[in-house]
């Protein structure tokens, strides 16, 4: 029986903690880079590092793969990491429910903010044809949905809001530098505090980079990583819509 | 931990009558832990009771955004403080839970409590502006003498007047070399520190409290006698040598209110009777780019008045070019500032040089500077 308070990293047999680095150096391509590599690993602290692949990238630049041995083991038994914790429901349950405990559409704008042109994820949850099987939210008769597109200005997107009387905003950030999406994202919530109208929008965050506990701590409502669906999604904003009238 | 050398902040807090206060950073890791650590451990030495909070979620085990520890937070006997108990698994102090607050979170509801022994908690599960007005109220009621909110991520709300009347802002080695820590500094005072509007600009925001929308101004300056020796009320301002007026010195005339106008939708020029004489800008929610950008080329300085700092979203560029051409920012009200708060050391591990950071941020301010690990 595997012991899950000791996980170490798999690699040829069970607990050998093999684990691979890949990376670049600056510096020209040879023996020396190849030491260099070595080094560099094992002073991260991992056992017998072996530099199995070294190529030249030109420019005095050499990439490398190097496998090592962790020292490491995790206590999987003790992990905990918050969720969206709210039911499911599917497309004809969710509509359903807007009908019974909203009784209206609601809107729902989606985007892709900053400087992220990539819409894979916002529109995986907003396109009508959908992702994985789900229809995305411009099927969902009681939604209006507006996918905005990539590259959206947080004040574009709250003047949006502010026109289309918005319920939820939904943001996606897939491919940022430097932790860029931190600021970008903590910026729309202070936009939103200050024109006074934060409480009334449902907002959403989603990408690779975003677990639901940065989002909570960013000032959103909820974050979703990647593989989320539209009834998830959906699901999240009827609740929290319901939660706030009754609360 | 114990500190030598104390940062006399309290005294200062005193000074300046703040009550409810915040610390807010330049950046995440400036080192607003270290110094909310520092100032409860000075609290608790003068026989303050404080209620403690933390925008966002700090005193966790693990940092959601780096990977790198934060620091635990360290308490007495008797400070109040609210988190979601979910977050307190790791927490060392015996706590008295006293009542919920129906904020919820990832880490299940908030609460209120008090430490019944010094030990370390967990802040979290605080997010929201509203969260931040409701414990205020909560702390009072359970004799708090002061409120002290950690801001995370720079989140300005924590420096919101209705929630503070006094800030700190962190700054630190996480920004960058000190080129970078100076710059990110600088842009963090200058909207801590926007100036308060006076004179008939300040009645003429008071006649705006509860109003959602725009408001505008016709402003004119008196004369001045010939017989004083005092200036034309303008002072060069700018490369251009465009002069700002000394607004505290207007006269306004034909108010104008624009119910429900937001710097977002609305181009308040487009606005059939704004005339050129129509020169202060009053708006209740965000100013923003576009605001300012709508009143650039206006051939008299104009003068844009926010609610506070926290509802000022101007970027550098702007800022510069707008007031280069003699425009103006002012707020209606804003939490003091009570100092800055340097950390030379980043979590990457890099360490600035202490005297050279230091001296270079005291020159970009008046208030006390302090370095949180001295």
């Amino acid at each position: 029986m595997r012991d899950l308070r000791h996980v170490r990293p798999y690699g040829d047999t069970l607990d050998d903690g093999m684990v691979q680095f890949s990376f670049s150096l600056p510096v020209p391509h040879g023996e020396e880079a190849r030491e260099a590599a070595r080094q560099f690993v094992a002073k991260m602290g991992v056992l017998e590092p072996q530099v199995v692949h070294a190529a030249d990238l030109g420019e005095d630049m050499t990439f490398f793969v190097v496998y090592g041995k962790a020292p490491h083991d995790i206590d999987y038994t003790a992990i905990k990491v918050p969720k969206v914790e709210s039911p499911v429901m599917d497309f004809y349950e969710i509509n359903q429910f807007i009908r019974d405990r909203i009784g209206r559409k609601i809107v729902v704008l989606g985007a892709c903010t900053g400087s992220d042109a990539h819409t894979v994820g916002i529109d995986a949850i907003m396109n009508m044809k959908g992702y994985a099987g789900e229809y995305g939210l411009e099927r969902y008769p009681e939604i209006e949905a507006y996918n905005l597109g990539s590259q959206v200005l947080n004040e574009e997107l709250v003047k949006k809001a502010l026109e289309l009387k918005a319920d939820a905003i939904l943001v996606s950030q897939v491919v940022t530098q430097k932790d860029v999406h931190i600021p970008n994202l903590g910026e729309l919530v202070e936009l939103l505090e200050a024109q006074g109208i934060r409480n009334k929008i449902v907002l959403v965050c989603g990408g690779p980079r975003l677990g639901h506990e940065l989002a909570l701590e960013l000032g959103y409502d909820a974050g979703f990583g990647s593989g989320t669906l539209a009834p998830e999604v959906a699901s999240f904003i009827v609740n929290e819509m319901v939660k706030r009238t009754v609360g | 931990m114990a500190h030598a050398g104390i940062m006399p902040l309290w005294e200062r807090v005193d000074a300046l009558g703040v009550r409810d206060l915040a610390i807010v950073g330049v950046s995440k890791h400036a080192g607003k832990t270290t110094a909310l650590v520092r100032l409860i451990e000075d609290a608790s030495r003068t026989g303050r009771r404080l209620g403690v909070a933390s925008v966002g979620v700090d005193g966790e085990r693990a940092d959601s955004v780096l990977g790198t520890p934060k620091p635990p937070i360290p308490v007495p006997t008797g400070t109040l403080f609210a988190t979601a108990i979910g977050a307190m698994k790791e927490a060392s102090s015996p706590v008295e839970w006293i009542e919920p607050t129906g904020i919820s979170s990832p880490f299940g509801e908030v609460w209120v409590g008090r430490a019944a022994a010094s030990g370390m908690i967990s802040l979290a599960g605080v997010r929201q502006l509203s969260h931040l007005l409701l414990l205020r109220a909560r702390f009072r009621s359970l004799g708090a003498d002061h409120v002290l909110y950690d801001g995370a991520l720079s989140r300005m709300i924590a420096m919101h007047p209705d929630a503070v009347e006094g800030v700190i802002l962190a700054t630190g080695a996480v920004v960058g070399n000190v080129e970078d820590v100076v710059r990110a500094t600088r842009q963090g005072l200058r909207k801590v520190g926007i100036g308060l509007a006076e004179g008939a600009v300040a009645r003429f925001c008071a006649l705006q409290v509860g109003f959602d929308g725009v408001a505008v101004a016709v402003a004119e300056f008196p004369a001045v006698p010939t017989d004083v020796a005092e200036p034309a009320p303008a002072r060069v301002s700018g490369e251009n040598g465009n002069r700002t007026p000394e607004w505290s010195r207007a006269a306004l005339s034909d108010i104008r209110r624009y119910p429900g106008a937001t710097a977002f939708t609305d181009d308040i020029r487009a606005a059939a009777d704004v005339t050129e004489r129509h020169r202060v800008f009053y708006y209740s929610g965000a100013v923003t780019d576009a605001a300012a950008q709508s009143i650039l080329l206006r051939p008299f300085p104009s003068l844009l008045v926010a609610e506070s700092p926290a509802h000022v979203f101007l970027s550098e560029g702007v800022w510069r070019q707008y007031t280069r051409q003699g425009h103006a920012v002012m707020v209606r009200r804003s939490a003091k500032l009570i100092g800055v708060t340097i950390n030379p050391v980043s979590p990457r591990g890099v360490t600035l040089h202490r005297a050279t950071l230091r001296q270079r941020i005291e020159a970009l301010t008046d208030v006390p500077v302090w370095d949180v690990m001295e």
